[in-house]
């Protein structure tokens, strides 16, 4: 149960940072 | 006169587990040339990130080759239970390294505030061949795909392993999902094979990362895409299904051709071959209840669920392929003169076949059989007549719902104390959990203490 806490929190932040990237890039290449 | 086996080093596992892991990480940290550089924020990332990558790759491969079953790997666990618990959380730490592998690779592109290196490190994380980015690679074809194995292998890896950890399937199904990520872990070993990095460019750890990857490959190989044709079957016949108690089918086979070899309380994977049986061909994992010597083998299983249900319409003839046996689940494993065997419920079923195994001399046992209500007791009268001599084992029921539930406090007043006592538990998790703190909150080492698990998943 804890290592399944563990491995959620590591997906969030994971996902938090490659979506916050994948956004910023996203704006950065648009907005040339 | 009671013989007994090789002991078990349950914690060694561990101690190989994590010293391979480590080795090549240490070996990064140490290397005559210095390939981890902490100077900069760029460097500091990088390393970091190459770090995570070679201990995720080394416990992503220990986790392929815990999966093949060797028998080599219960004694370093403590059965083949404790290999998959060892498997779920090796499972869980190589996930969250590889996670950050390619995070961390990505972040360290970011300069400040500045968008442009917002799209430098975006970029890191798109396919090569679609970005048409030439990133300090040396933008080759053997880079892009190297890189391009990379988001594959990242991509199988979150989604097979978000559904092992996250979402509830029916078994079959979770298991044939989770077969999948052998295929992600080739994809790894492509990138592994591919990259060019300062890792790549130190022999040993390159060859070290490569070796795990065909052992990985290997093992996946032999159990999950070859496993039907290389891993060791033994076909019995079913003599008889009889209904023992309320719900509960004991169902005795003879075998085939050979008999497969077994030690009291272990349990193996049943699978019915015979197409004309109302019952589906999905392996099973079930505890023996009769010992080595006898003619049949036994398995006694309770109506939990479908499958379950369905043995007791099992018809004499059908044949069932047997895989096993494993689990380090005996007395025979462990020679302490006193023991305590605790049994809740269906949970009996190792303790049948380890008290038909008891030889006078041999351990003093008590025998706890922890039942609800009476009707659940089941084998009461082969347990009275298991041990003729009677001297060195007692077996004492509990019926819950008269008695109170069983602790390990009346457990230490009726056997006259429990210091240096083997305890040995089998019934449902909640039960053994309870009693596992109790024993362990009345001085009982944790080492003593010994759980069989019914679920594998």
């Amino acid at each position: 149960m804890k290592l399944k806490k563990i491995v959620a929190a590591a997906y969030m932040i994971a996902g938090v940072i490659i979506l916050a990237l994948l956004l910023l890039g996203g704006l950065a290449y648009f907005k040339g | 006169m009671q013989t007994y086996q090789a002991a078990i080093k349950p914690k060694l596992g561990w101690v190989i587990v994590t010293g391979l892991s480590l080795l090549p990480v240490l070996l990064y940290l140490k290397s005559a040339t210095p390939l981890a550089e902490f100077g900069s924020y760029f460097d500091f990332l990088s390393s970091l990130g190459r770090m995570a990558g070679l201990a995720g790759a080394i416990l992503y491969a220990i986790n392929l080759i815990l999966s093949t079953r060797l028998r080599l790997f219960e004694d370093y666990f403590g059965g083949l239970n404790r290999v998959y618990i060892a498997h779920h959380i090796i499972g869980g730490i190589a996930l969250i390294l590889l996670l950050f592998h390619p995070v961390l690779f990505s972040l360290r592109y970011l300069q400040g505030l500045s968008l442009a290196s917002y799209e430098t490190a975006a970029k890191f994380l798109l396919p090569r061949s679609l970005a048409g980015f030439g990133l300090p690679l040396n933008g080759e074809v053997r880079q892009k795909y190297a890189i391009d194995a990379a988001l594959i292998a990242f991509l199988g890896m979150v989604v097979l392993l978000f559904i092992t950890f996250f979402v509830d399937l029916r078994y079959q199904l979770w298991l044939f999902i989770h077969k999948f990520l052998g295929v992600a872990f080739g994809f790894a070993g492509i990138h592994i094979l591919l990259i060019e990095s300062d890792v790549a460019h130190n022999g040993f750890l390159r060859y070290y990362l490569l070796a795990f990857v065909v052992l990985g490959l290997i093992s996946y190989t032999y159990r999950t895409l070859l496993g039907g044709i290389l891993v060791r079957k033994y076909n019995y016949r079913v003599d008889q299904v009889n209904r023992v108690g309320n719900d509960v089918a004991e169902l005795v086979m003879r075998p085939i051709e050979q008999a497969m070899p077994y030690q009291a309380g272990q349990f193996i994977f049943i699978r019915f071959r015979n197409d004309h049986q109302a019952i589906s061909t999905e392996a099973h994992p079930f505890s023996i209840s009769s010992t080595p010597g006898d003619d049949h083998l036994r398995i006694d299983a309770k109506a939990l669920g479908d499958y379950t249900r369905s043995l007791l319409t099992l018809k004499p003839g059908a044949v069932a392929e047997i895989e096993g046996a494993y689990g380090r689940f005996s007395f025979q494993n462990y020679p302490n003169p006193n023991q305590l065997w605790i049994a809740g419920g269906i949970g009996i079923t190792p303790f049948l076949s380890m008290a038909r195994a008891l030889k006078s001399p041999g351990p003093q046992v008590d025998l706890y059989y922890s039942v609800k209500s009476e009707s659940e007791f089941v084998h009461q009268d082969t347990l009275a007549a298991i041990v003729p001599s009677g001297d060195n084992f007692r077996s004492i029921p509990w019926v819950s719902e008269k008695q109170g539930l069983l602790t390990a406090q009346k457990i230490a007043e009726v056997s006259d104390g429990i210091t240096g006592k083997e305890v040995f538990i089998c019934g449902p998790p909640p039960m053994m959990k309870a009693l596992v703190q109790q024993f362990k909150a009345l001085g009982v080492p944790r080492r003593r203490i010994h759980t069989e698990e019914f679920r594998l998943q």
